[in-house]
């Protein structure tokens, strides 16, 4: 039987920051029924303990990989911190105000997260709106500008991809979507 | 050349050293070009980032269903499964021994579960039992005249017939994550019930006893009310939140919970012990299910309102369970007096004990 690799704070941290696959997953294993059952305790379903354990594990992974970030607590203690703000949060959202046990928390401490929530909130909704403007972008706009911006395929790749007559083309086209991607964007958040 | 062009081989790279040069150096001496470029590499680095974002989520999702599994409600039954598998079939006796000595175990294991007090304005009505307190002694005068010991339920609750096919119906928080549940009156030994259907937005449960041939109950005398009650209605309740079975009585105050309009509010002292009870309107009808109480106002409660049940029931994806759960249309407690109605419902009324260990 393999061991199991036991992984300290840091190595956790620097797994994050070095996109460790290994040490993700290991951490998610790890404090996934932390978040379980504070939500399970706190009325809510496995379904909707994996959806907050899963934001907050997003929340941990930005800041992991900022630069500054130092861990100034027990990684339970951020974990269960960052999902009991999130889960209060998901509750006020459906005014289901149900009982919240204050005390099923191990270790009994929280630590203030309020910037963290506030700032991945903010990126959310950014991240939130551009999906849905690309969404909204279609096809073949959505993938031409994928290919581009994230696949970075040269012009050369897109013009013989999409079947255009040369990459001057094919450049115009990614303009042309690339605009009407900005306009959705930008117009969606004035809404 | 249009900017953004510029701009995106500047980004991606795509400009040889001396071509990224002159453009930093345009940058510094042109505000406005440097303007546009900063809100067009912002927009590019957010379009980055959504797909890094949606790349990230998959992979969580992938790892939780390799570590976890993916179906969560399998694993509430799954455990129903265990009980079935290794207790039922060797007898009532043998069963409530096994699960006298695995909850023990688990009450033991874990410094016995207790549900810790809550801060916010709104209490669950499960009864709390630690495990030192007095065990609850049940008389099944089939087996031997022998008073059978079980070891204290974790929670317990109320639940009742929808009708007489073996399903009931309790409160979700009261049952969730449990490991196993019995129902019991002063008509009925205790049996074994598992979860066949649960709501969370409605509170709600539906409870169906493992073994239908143990348990005869005549035809319902209530019905489930399938119209909004109006505020005023005079209503009432059964439920335990004793070892006897208490009623209260009351008014509809609100058609809403802060907002929820699932649930009704109550003027009935609900207490511990009543979640999962009916709510009766003067007529007999159903209109809700007792879902917990208000702290800060005493002598409020809260109800799941029956016509989202009934619309609940009625949209059951599992076509053979939505058949089962037809529930009952006649109503032959109209017009009797209240006592009267009260003798006629209390069989239907079940004390719901659930065992779950701590964690």
């Amino acid at each position: 039987m393999a061991v199991k690799r036991q992984f300290t704070d840091s190595e956790f941290i620097d797994g994050l920051k070095n996109d460790n696959d290994v040490v993700l997953s290991a951490l998610y294993k790890k404090y996934f029924n932390v978040v379980l059952k504070y939500v399970l305790n706190n009325s809510g379903t496995e379904e909707e303990a994996q959806d907050i354990y899963q934001e907050t594990v997003i929340v941990l992974y930005n800041n992991a990989r900022k630069p500054e970030f130092t861990l100034n607590c027990a990684m339970q203690t951020y974990i269960y911190s960052v999902a009991k703000r999130l889960w209060l949060k998901q509750l006020n959202k459906h005014s289901h105000v149900f009982k919240l046990s204050e005390s099923a928390d191990e270790d009994g401490t929280l630590v203030d997260v309020g910037n963290d929530i506030h700032e991945h909130e903010e990126k959310e909704r950014q991240l939130f709106r551009m999906n849905e403007s690309l969404v909204g972008l279609g096809e073949p706009c959505k993938t031409l500008i994928e290919d581009f911006y994230i696949k970075r395929l040269s012009m050369e790749e897109i013009s013989e991809k999409f079947g255009y007559t040369n990459a001057d083309n094919a450049k115009n086209q990614k303009y042309k979507c690339l605009q009407r991607l900005k306009r959705l964007f930008f117009n969606e958040g004035e809404k | 050349m249009r900017n953004i062009d510029l701009f995106d081989d500047y980004l991606l790279g795509h400009l040889n050293a001396e071509d990224k040069k002159a453009f930093e150096t345009r940058l510094n001496e042109d505000a406005a070009l440097k303007s546009e470029f900063d809100t067009h590499k912002k927009f590019v680095k957010t379009l980055q980032a959504n797909n890094a974002a949606q790349n990230f989520k998959n992979k969580l999702k992938s790892i939780h269903k390799d570590a976890f599994g993916t179906n969560n409600i399998k694993h509430i039954n799954q455990e129903k499964t265990f009980f079935q598998k290794y207790i039922k079939p060797t007898g009532m006796a043998a069963s409530i021994a096994v699960i006298a000595v695995i909850t023990t175990i688990t009450v033991l294991s874990t410094g016995g579960y207790i549900m810790k007090k809550q801060n916010s304005n709104y209490t669950e009505l499960a009864n709390k039992f630690q495990a030192s307190q007095e065990a609850i002694i049940e008389g099944i005068s089939s087996m031997a005249k022998k008073k059978p010991t079980y070891v204290p339920a974790n929670l317990m609750g109320t639940g009742f017939a929808i009708n007489n096919k073996g399903y009931f119906i309790t409160s979700l928080h009261l049952v969730r994550n449990c490991d196993s549940i019995f129902i019991g009156n002063a008509n009925a030994e205790r049996l074994g019930a598992r979860i066949v259907h649960t709501d969370s937005k409605l509170d709600i449960a539906i409870l169906k006893i493992d073994s239908t041939s143990a348990l005869t109950l005549k035809d319902l005398p209530y019905s489930f009310k399938t119209s909004a009650s109006d505020l005023g209605e005079k209503i009432f309740t059964l439920g335990y939140p004793s070892q006897d079975i208490v009623y209260g009585e009351g008014t509809i105050s609100s058609a809403s919970r802060a907002g929820d309009t699932n649930m009704y509010q109550i003027s009935i002292p609900v207490n511990p012990g009543n979640s999962g009870g009916p709510l009766l309107d003067e007529y007999g009808n159903i209109i809700g299910v007792v879902s917990g109480k208000n702290q800060n106002a005493e002598g409020t409660g809260f109800a799941s309102k029956a016509v989202y049940i009934n619309e609940l029931l009625k949209n059951i994806e599992d076509k053979e369970l939505q058949k089962e759960l037809t529930p009952n249309k006649r109503n032959a407690l109209k017009g009797m007096k209240r006592s009267e109605q009260i003798k006629r419902i209390t069989p239907f009324v079940f004390n719901v004990y659930v065992y779950k260990a701590g964690n």
